[in-house]
């Protein structure tokens, strides 16, 4: 059992993480969860979905920016916002997708953002071949109907 | 990358540039009815908003006058209509207006018009006349009301980036007076030389063409306020059912001597 002020966190792989209330109130999720029902701040969470390794990640981001919220001269704007660079530059494609995922889940809008943004600046400029293959989405257009969304738009091909 | 849920790739697409929005309609019938979405365009353009991002320019539309109108002679001319996009070669961020990008529609012929055009949806394009500047104008206030967006044109001056205040007609209501054509009525209301941070458009009661109304001739019928300011640039504003319209009436002057 967590001691007073930190919480545990379960992964859906069975993983336990013990970490400062502050830190995983970030996610709006928890902190609804521990509002609501006390026996989650005595026990553990279980955090649905998400495994070992992302829910780390999670945590990693997490315990930064709770940190700089708490003080801003340890952690200047300037530290987080290289902090947030280099986390979303490390992220494969699967982690990036898994974290998108369960940032959504457990309401961390920072991050969230975060990842959006990241998302976006790697999409734009791109073909939609390219973005079908990026999403792993098929064609559903029938080659006419293509022709003719192509035909409204030339300008932007 | 794994399936990825709606939720998700509206957050994501409301980050891309438009012009790679347009371009994504044609990823995949789900993303294509997303990006037409009005809960899209809302999410776009607050998220925008929030984030401060200037309004994008995506191009013009070119309205000629060219065919005197068939329908009714006399009254207007039958305006051709092309979209003119914005000359850049990547789509990395949205264009923004430059000096070379103002100068570069400065050179445009006079004779032509410019307007700002808004289709229903998020579609809408932003055009101007030679050597103006957009700005982000008013919405309807109601939130029960599906949320529209204007974008107005501001002139400036020659070789410049300065910008000064337009006056503004806002024609509110256009109803006929007759069912015997071309006799329309008009409710209208004029703003001098300054922006006008919302306004409530009263919507007409008739959808009418652009050419049925013969805008130009009609801005010069209008009563002029006091500070109305014959240098500056003379707007139009009207708005036939979804769409807006907006045209630069070209000789202001000539128009206050005919008041």
């Amino acid at each position: 059992m967590a001691s007073k002020g930190n919480l545990t966190l379960k992964s859906c792989n069975g993983k336990e993480f013990i970490v400062e209330e502050k830190v995983a109130v970030m996610s709006t999720t928890i902190k609804n969860m521990v509002d609501v029902d006390d026996s989650f701040a005595q026990g553990v969470i279980p955090i649905i979905g998400v495994d070992g390794k992302i829910l780390a990640k999670l945590i990693e981001y997490c315990k930064e920016h709770a940190e700089a919220d708490e003080d801003e001269e340890v952690k200047s704007e300037e530290y987080l916002k290289k902090f947030d660079e280099k986390f979303v530059d490390e992220l494969n494609l699967n982690d990036l997708y898994d974290l998108l995922k369960a940032s959504n889940y457990l309401e961390i809008t920072k991050l969230l953002n975060l990842l959006c943004q990241k998302v976006a600046s790697m999409i734009k400029g791109k073909k939609p071949e390219e973005i079908r293959r990026i999403f792993n989405i098929k064609n559903d257009f029938t080659p006419e109907e293509e022709e003719e969304i192509n035909r409204q738009n030339p300008w932007a091909f | 990358m794994k399936i990825i849920t709606d939720d998700l790739i509206i957050l994501i697409l409301i980050r891309c540039p438009l012009k790679s929005n347009f371009r994504f309609k044609c990823v995949c019938k789900s993303w294509n009815r997303h990006l037409l979405g009005s809960f899209f365009r809302d999410s776009y353009i607050s998220f925008r908003k929030k984030s401060q991002i200037p309004a994008p320019l995506l191009g013009f539309l070119r309205f000629r006058h060219e065919e005197p109108s068939s329908i009714r002679p006399g009254l207007g001319t039958t305006p051709s209509i092309s979209f003119v996009p914005t000359k850049s070669n990547h789509d990395h961020d949205d264009p923004v207006i430059n000096l070379d990008f103002a100068k570069q529609l400065f050179s445009l012929p006079e004779s032509d018009f410019w307007r700002l055009y808004f289709k229903n949806g998020y579609d809408y394009y932003l055009d101007a006349s030679p050597g103006i500047l957009s700005n982000e104008y008013g919405n309807n206030n109601d939130s029960s009301q599906p949320q529209d967006y204007i974008y107005i044109v501001q002139q400036c001056i020659p070789g410049t980036l300065d910008f000064f205040p337009a006056n503004v007609i806002m024609i509110s209501r256009i109803y006929t007076l007759s069912k015997s054509l071309p006799s329309y009525g008009y409710d209208v209301v004029i703003r001098s030389g300054q922006w006008i941070p919302t306004y409530t458009v009263t919507f007409g009661m008739l959808c009418v063409t652009l050419a049925d109304i013969g805008l130009k001739r009609w801005a010069q019928q209008f009563l002029v306020p006091a500070d109305f300011h014959p240098s500056n640039p003379l707007l139009l504003v009207v708005k036939l059912g979804q769409r807006f319209f907006l045209c630069d009436v070209e000789n202001p002057a000539a128009a206050e001597s005919n008041m």
